[in-house]
């Protein structure tokens, strides 16, 4: 697990920095998609979720899902274009679930991507993923996690 | 605070307008700072008399819709966080619309801080002592007298906030749902401690111009923005359209509907060592989220405003948070129930939630 700044960044993940979310590959040829743990100190405590339903297109860096924390509503935006599979019910019923567990039960929608290979191009992973979040945190002077 | 150096933001006064004009315009606004093609932009708006949820909230939930249909009071949805409000043309709305690097460093609870004092210092030069309140209010010894709230999107925000210049609360009362069961003269009263205007504290409504550059003085003296006064530019104008059609189709009002029964009024009662506790509770079934809460009771606080900041901090939290965050208060607050802890209001909202 790579950390920056006391952020879990998974070296194994896929992100695009700057919207702050990352994208896991599965094997069946879907993805899913969710909010940094670095998003998610910005953010604060995650009261609301409002997915885009199963069966949406979502054109890449276009809004999969809003959140809402401490009064400030924001999109998440898809680092892929594609069709949503899937929201997350338990995030639904506790948003929290993002905050406490951002990479996995607290993930935000799964879609079956229209043009993985052309889309991913320029997403970050491994140790150029977390030199990217480190040079994002020092230009949103973040202290850290 | 160190002050941000920048160019002067554009000073925008889009006057009296329909509510749904002016959401359009906030998207319009958004979609213009996203394309880099206006400058940063602080509006001042007001309303024709309107009903507002926030972003995620359900109007079949938050609001009487037979009263808004009888009394022709529009309503919409924000782009915002936040609770549902009223508007109507004495209220005045501001709000900042800017890249994320205009304004001070920091999260966004961080960011709220800032730009709350700001409007607080501002609100201070009428002559009242405002204050910010966690997590995005400003109040007046104890009053709430402005509530905020923001959308980020990107490297894009939007932060509004409101100001109670005049207070009509029968009326208010009777297009929010509020967690009480009677809208009684007690009701009124006891939303008149929690709530105020400037014309309550001040004895007459100052004019509008003078709360503006009152709003505008805060922010060049707390955030050190500079500013010049202008008409809206033509880019977002020529959004304005667009924007229209949106906010006024049902989907975007409808986007979060659920049944109002999703969101039952509850209450529940605690006999415990320093008195009687009431709490009524306008309780999220599906999410297991106290939405609103209101105590009363026989029993005794210090300090008096410990009451209204419980309830305040217990805006829209899931029920597993109240005892952390009620503990954090009395511990933070030094508060003094006489024998009331925070558990007694812990147990006494968990009773109300669990109500058949």
């Amino acid at each position: 697990m790579g950390t920056v700044r006391g952020c879990e960044i998974p070296e194994d993940l896929m992100y695009n920095v700057d919207n702050n979310v990352w994208l896991r590959k599965e094997d069946d040829g879907s993805v899913t998609i969710g909010m940094t743990s670095y998003a998610c100190a910005l953010a604060g405590q995650i009261v609301s979720y409002t997915p885009k339903g199963a069966g949406k297109d979502i054109k890449k860096d276009k809004s999969a899902a809003t959140v809402e924390s401490g009064k400030w509503v924001g999109p998440l935006k898809s680092p892929v274009s594609g069709t949503v599979v899937s929201s997350n019910d338990d995030v639904a019923k506790d948003p929290g679930l993002i905050n406490k567990d951002p990479y996995g039960s607290g993930w935000i929608a799964k879609l079956t991507p229209a043009d993985f290979a052309g889309d991913s191009g320029e997403l970050k992973t491994g140790a150029d993923a977390l030199a990217a979040f480190e040079e994002k945190m020092t230009a949103d002077g973040f202290g850290g996690c | 605070m160190n002050p941000v150096v920048q160019a002067p933001w554009l000073v925008v006064d889009t006057g009296l307008r329909p509510a749904d004009e002016n959401m359009a315009l906030d998207k319009a606004l958004l979609q213009a700072m996203a394309d880099q093609a206006i400058p940063n932009i602080f509006r001042f708006l007001r309303f024709e008399e309107s009903a507002l949820v926030g972003y995620h909230q359900s109007p079949d939930q938050e609001l009487n819709l037979d009263f808004c249909r009888e009394e022709s009071i529009a309503v919409q949805r924000r782009l915002t966080g936040g609770g549902a409000l009223i508007f109507d043309p004495t209220q005045i709305g501001w709000e900042l619309v800017c890249h994320r690097d205009a304004l001070p460093k920091g999260d966004m609870a961080a960011v709220s801080r800032q730009i709350c004092l700001a409007a607080a210092a501002g609100l201070s030069k009428l002559g009242v002592n405002a204050r910010f309140r966690p997590r995005n209010d400003i109040e007046v010894e104890g009053k709430k007298i402005s509530g905020t709230g923001g959308i980020m999107d990107g490297d894009v925000l939007l932060f509004q906030g409101t100001v109670l210049v005049d207070l009509d609360i029968p009326r208010m009362l009777r297009v929010l749902r509020v967690p009480v069961e009677k809208l009684d003269a007690h009701a009124i009263a006891s939303v008149a401690d929690r709530v105020t205007s400037l014309r309550a504290l001040l004895g007459a409504a100052p004019e509008l111009s003078m709360v503006q550059e009152a709003l505008l003085e805060g922010f060049r003296l707390h955030l050190g923005l500079c500013f010049e006064t202008g008409k809206m530019p033509e880019p977002v104008m020529a959004l304005l359209p667009e924007m229209l059609t949106e906010v006024r189709d049902p989907e975007w009002l409808g986007v979060n509907n659920r049944a109002r029964d999703g969101m039952p009024l509850r209450k529940a009662s605690l006999r415990a060592p320093g008195g009687t506790l009431q709490a009524e509770i306008l309780w999220d079934s599906f999410g297991n989220r106290v939405r609103q809460v209101h105590f009363s009771g026989d029993y005794f606080i210090q300090p008096r405003r410990a009451i209204v900041d419980m309830e305040a901090a217990l805006r829209n939290v899931h029920l597993n948070d109240v005892d952390s965050i009620l503990t954090e208060l009395f511990v933070q607050q030094h508060i003094d129930g006489f024998g009331l802890q925070a558990e007694h209001f812990a147990s006494v909202l968990r009773m109300a939630a669990e109500q058949p």
